[in-house]
Parts: structure tokens; C-alpha cells; sequence
């Protein structure tokens, strides 16, 4: 595991941690809102199951593209993971003609996670 | 010579932002008098139905050719690569493309194959989508977008010169 890896594997488990506090407020809110991943468990839709890896990808993506200064190896690593956790993930990869001809990822409901050239 | 005498193609963007219903079948039938071939991509990492793998199927009689790439009209990739299919396009295959789907933003994995693009005789694109990215444009020389204005008000109005 390079050192980018290790670094990124620990904040996933920070994230995972911070995810599990949240369940335990979140089993204090009314059914409604608790029965949310019931109902999305059974979605037809092809959504991935949001487990704590997946909550956890997603916000490296999120923070990644708040950094916006993505390797392509980091980028790389989380398309792997993407694939891995059953997120939809694409790139890297650019539009040349187009709005978004700039170097970037996309990781579940994350777009244009900005990619450095070299 | 003749290259140098050939005009310019310039972008032309599709002013509904989701071309879909009748404007998507009106460019299918519009693209037949144009083109000559239709791509479609199959992305390595991302899952393709069963849906996605009958059309390919369907389509099949009608292939030219099928190769990895990680280039094509509107797209480019780094450190991956995808399938391209390229088709002939034919009242037969603009038949089951129009049937397969309601909108150019449709042609995306896991249901279908991605990125349906038009392209002329000389593989010049002609309309290209970038279905993730629920963008589209034309690629015209001034005279055929001319010609598609004038002739055609319904299609015509839907479409703008990129600056």
C-alpha cells in the first residue's frame, strides 16, 4: 500500500467512525426517517447498497473535489475502490469540445473531481 | 487540395437540454440522411444488462467494426479503456435505436450501451452525446446547419452555434 493509500485507508475509517456516531442519533429519529434505507434496500433502481465502506468513498470523493488537486494514482485508487464498493465510478477522462474538458473523475453521486494532468 | 477547399465543422448545441420524446426520434431520422454510421461504448469497469447486451445483439448484423479505444467523438480516457462498437447506419438500425430508448441520455450503462454518436460516411461525427455528462452537441459545416434550419423549423429552432 503506498503512502497516498495508507493515508487515504485511515481517513476511510475516520469517516466510517464519524458515519457510526451518526447512526446511533439517527436511531433516535422518528420511523419515517429510519425506514429510508429499509426502502432503499428494496429500490428495483440500480443503487449501490450504502453501506459504511461506500459512505466512507464518498466522502474522500466529496473531499477530494473540495481539494481539487487529485493525482492521477490517488484518482486511480479510488475508481479501484468505486469498483470494488459497487459505486459507479468514471475516469479519468475529459471532454475535449466541451464544458468539462478539464482532467476529472466521477465517483457515485460525485462529478468532476478535478484530476492533475501529471 | 480538395482538403483545403472542405468547410469548417463548428459546434452546434441542442437548445433542450434533454433531447428527448420526438426530438430524439427527429434527429435519428434527420442523422440517416447525413450519416452513415452510428457508435455506441461499452466502458470496461461499469456493468451492462442483459437489456444493454440484447441490443448489441439485435445490432449485430449490422456491425463494422468493435475495438478497444480510449478515444471517441466528445470523449477521451486516461489509464482505462472502453469498448467502441461501430454500426451501419441503416432505416434498420435507426429502427431498433429509436424503439431501445426515449432520449440520447438514455444510451447509459448498466441499461445500454453509452455515448450514442452519429457519425458521416467518413466516421466525421455529425451528433455526439455524452450521456453521464447529459450533453450533446452537432458538429455541422455552416451550410448544412443552413440547410437544417431552414428546412426543417421543428429541428432548426432546437439548434445554436457554440461561441
Amino acid at each position: 500500500m503506498s503512502g497516498y493509500s495508507q493515508a487515504w485507508h485511515s481517513a476511510a475509517c475516520c469517516s466510517v467512525s464519524r458515519h457510526k456516531r451518526n447512526t446511533y442519533i439517527w436511531a433516535e429519529e422518528p420511523l419515517r426517517w429510519r425506514a429510508v434505507p429499509f426502502l432503499r434496500s428494496l429500490s428495483p433502481l440500480h443503487l449501490p447498497r450504502w453501506n459504511q465502506a461506500t459512505i466512507a468513498l464518498i466522502e474522500l470523493a466529496k473531499e477530494a473535489k473540495r481539494k481539487g488537486n487529485l493525482s492521477r494514482e490517488e484518482a486511480k485508487t479510488l475508481i479501484q475502490w468505486a469498483k470494488e464498493y459497487g459505486v459507479t465510478g468514471r475516469g479519468p477522462e475529459m471532454h475535449v469540445k466541451r464544458i468539462f474538458n478539464k482532467l476529472h473523475i466521477h465517483i457515485g453521486p460525485v462529478d468532476h473531481i478535478n484530476v492533475l494532468p501529471k | 487540395m480538395c482538403c483545403q477547399n472542405r468547410e469548417k465543422n463548428n459546434i452546434y448545441n441542442l437548445i433542450p437540454f434533454a433531447p428527448n420524446g420526438v426530438i430524439y426520434k427527429r434527429i435519428l431520422e434527420e442523422g440517416l440522411k447525413h450519416c452513415g454510421i452510428v457508435l455506441l461504448v461499452v466502458r470496461n469497469g461499469l456493468n451492462l444488462d442483459a437489456s444493454g447486451y440484447a441490443i448489441l445483439e439485435k445490432l449485430k448484423p449490422y456491425q463494422l467494426t468493435k475495438g478497444e479505444a480510449s478515444e471517441w467523438p466528445g470523449t477521451v480516457l486516461f489509464d482505462d479503456s472502453a469498448v467502441v462498437y461501430r454500426f451501419k447506419y441503416v432505416q434498420a438500425v435507426f429502427e431498433i435505436i429509436r424503439d431501445a430508448a426515449d432520449s440520447f441520455y438514455n444510451w447509459e450503462q448498466p441499461n445500454l450501451p453509452e455515448d450514442l454518436c452519429l457519425l458521416r460516411s467518413n466516421e466525421d461525427p455529425w451528433f455526439v452525446t455524452i450521456a453521464h455528462e447529459q450533453d450533446c452537441y452537432f458538429e455541422l459545416t455552416q451550410t448544412e446547419a443552413e440547410i437544417i434550419k431552414s428546412s426543417f423549423a421543428d429541428l432548426g429552432k432546437l439548434i445554436l452555434q457554440s461561441t
